[in-house]
């Protein structure tokens, strides 16, 4: 019964320690345009171009659209520069982008309706999920608690009441958790490979390994797989709070973890679109489906505790998150 | 002979014309909760008491729900009774809690929104936005009439977002008090994944009395004698309950009339409100009223 607990909950730190990870230093030269308000080309990999300046040239701005478009600006991540703008509700020439690990640049193509009117040029979630969101999660105590997430492509930090969880992914990685009592620092090495992560603004693929006090643990992440081990002390049953920050669910030491796709579906979420199962290497027969497909993660998992049931996540069309655990705790989030 | 010509009845029906043109349905006041958000830099406040959410929570439940949660904790309390017998030796009490913890993790959708609501003012984890509920906005703060539909800038829709169980409701009326009591009925139907809270405007301030209720009450007020004080969310949800006639009015500043029905959606489905408004919509054809919708989120 623990173990299926830790296949799931390994799926978490995963997601969320190495899917902040990364370093998707991207690179390559615009295409013929970006979104105007809210819109966004659909003919890149990821086309996040503001209303800037002239044609072809950068801005450190990232909201500044009108109801027209101006000509290209810069992309939230690193890109290259972006092409002419679009107007109200549709974007305009896709972009191209590339990240360092993905494939090579994808030029970019026709306008695309925009999901996400209105909110002055910032690409739609389906295309970026970079940004600062407005977090609340289930508190039996209050009733909801309110955390704030910074994520882009260089890193995210996720400051909560408790403390902050901060990933920095450009230069040397590093990961520290900060809470009243301390920082705390996991390391964190990456050998980058090609994965399509889609919306999501770090770099996944490769092969990871973050250590922090007596813990080390790695991760490969291949299109279609992830392996995940962790390795602590002798007389350490899991990734304890001492070494992982309390939020991440703690994998289990020893055991050796797979994540399998057994059939692709379109998402947003590139390469991770798709059907999977998880299980670990105990044969006890528990473990979980994960399928993700277009804006929805869904797990449902056979299990002895709370993860036995079904999850649901859903991305919404204006950037609003919302999902569920089998426990009935609730999560939602906003992009600003 | 001509007929003196009497002005004074038709300019005074001229004048009242304005009005009647513009009187809400079903004679009621007009609905003029808004939100009022603003972004003045300010320190978080500090923490406060929790809200309790029991009593919106408890008259969110139809009878049925009631007397299956009150069936739940009375077997959960025999089971324990039957443990303090000495001669008694369990080895294991999940098979005894399951049923009642099963019926109770339903309820935290509910009591999340609840509690949220009864906070009654909202702000961001920085402290860079701050939303009240108010009936006329203070100046130089942006100003949300939940009557409209949402849109507008990014202030109004992060003042929506964090003041997520009104800015993402549904607020219905229709012709009268008892009308609004079979229309929320209807809406409480089991099985729902986006409605978090149904309640009438007489529901927000006083627990609906039932004979369900009684019984729910007094089996929740034995529970938590009787189960081990090991804090767990089931036992805090308990407490939340077997409490639930001592809490004062948690929403005095909600004056919501009694003909009108609040819907608060799931944290979970805020992403979905299609689906939330989809669900209300299904819910209400299999009533016979006729519905005023007020506010809606889609």
């Amino acid at each position: 019964m623990r173990r299926a607990y830790s296949v799931f909950t390994f799926a978490f730190g995963a997601a969320c320690l190495h899917a902040c990870a990364g370093n998707p230093i991207t690179s390559g030269t615009g295409g013929a345009g970006g979104g105007g308000v809210g819109g966004s080309g659909s003919g890149g990999v990821s086309v996040a171009v503001t209303g800037g300046a002239g044609a072809g040239g950068s801005s450190a701005t990232t909201a500044s659209g009108g109801v027209s478009g101006g000509s290209g600006g810069s992309t939230v991540r690193p890109t290259g520069t972006g092409g002419g703008g679009g107007s109200l509700g549709t974007g305009g020439g896709g972009g191209s982008t590339a990240r360092a690990d993905a494939a090579p640049d994808v030029a970019g193509g026709g306008g695309g309706t925009s999901y996400d009117a209105g909110t002055g040029g910032v690409a739609g979630c389906d295309q970026d999920l970079s940004g600062t969101w407005d977090l609340y999660t289930t508190s039996l105590a209050s009733g909801s608690v309110a955390a704030t997430l910074v994520l882009g492509a260089s890193g995210f930090t996720f400051t909560m009441t408790r403390g902050q969880l901060a990933y920095t992914a450009a230069g040397t990685k590093s990961a520290t958790y900060k809470t009243s009592s301390g920082t705390r620092l996991i390391t964190v090495q990456n050998t980058p490979a090609g994965v399509n992560s889609g919306s999501f603004p770090l770099a996944l693929g490769g092969h990871w390994t973050l250590a922090s006090n007596h813990e080390t643990c790695t991760l490969d992440v291949a299109s279609g797989t992830v392996k995940g081990n962790c390795n602590g002390r002798p007389d350490e049953y899991n990734v304890a709070a001492d070494d992982w920050p309390y939020i991440i669910p703690s994998p289990e030491n020893g055991l050796h973890y797979l994540f399998s796709r057994t059939s692709t579906l379109a998402s947003q979420f590139g390469d991770f679109g798709g059907q999977w199962t998880a299980k670990s290497d105990t044969g006890s027969g528990q473990g979980c489906v994960f399928k993700v497909e277009g804006n929805t993660f869904t797990s449902t998992c056979v299990a002895s505790n709370d993860f036995n049931g079904n999850l649901h996540l859903t991305i919404g069309s204006d950037c609003v998150a919302s999902g569920t655990t089998p426990s009935g705790l609730e999560v939602s989030g906003r992009r600003r | 002979m001509r007929q003196p010509c009497r002005r004074w009845p038709a300019a005074i029906g001229w004048l009242l014309l304005p009005f009647a043109l513009t009187s809400p349905a079903h004679g009621r006041a007009p609905f003029a909760l808004k939100l009022e958000v603003s972004t003045e830099p300010k320190r978080p406040t500090a923490s406060q008491p929790s809200p309790s959410g029991a009593v919106l929570v408890l008259n969110s439940m139809g009878e049925a729900q009631r007397q299956q949660l009150a069936d739940s904790l009375a077997k959960l309390a025999v089971a324990v009774d039957r443990r303090k017998n000495p001669f008694f030796v369990a080895l294991d009490d999940s098979e005894e809690r399951t049923p009642a913890e099963d019926q109770l993790k339903q309820t935290t959708p509910a009591f999340t929104a609840a509690a949220t609501l009864c906070a009654g003012h909202w702000q961001s984890a920085e402290g860079d936005m701050r939303v009240r509920p108010v009936g006329r906005c203070a100046a130089r703060t942006r100003c949300v009439s939940l009557t409209e539909a949402p849109g507008g800038d990014e202030g109004e829709r992060r003042g929506r977002f964090l003041a997520w169980p009104l800015g993402y409701a549904i607020f219905l009326s229709v012709a009268s008090p008892k009308l609004a009591d079979d229309v929320a009925a209807a809406l409480r139907a089991p099985g729902s994944t986006q409605i978090a809270l149904v309640l009438t405007g007489a529901e927000l301030h006083f627990l609906r009395q039932s004979p369900a209720l009684a019984r729910l009450l007094a089996q929740a007020r034995h529970a938590v004698k009787s189960v081990p004080a090991k804090r767990s969310p089931f036992l805090v949800v308990l407490a939340k309950i077997a409490s639930a006639t001592t809490v004062k009015d948690e929403l005095p500043w909600f004056k919501l009339p009694r003909d009108s029905i609040l819907i608060v959606p799931r944290l979970g489905a805020l992403a979905t409100s299609d689906a939330f408004v989809s669900e209300v919509r299904a819910r209400l054809r299999t009533t016979t009223a006729e519905v005023e919708w007020l506010a809606t989120p889609r």
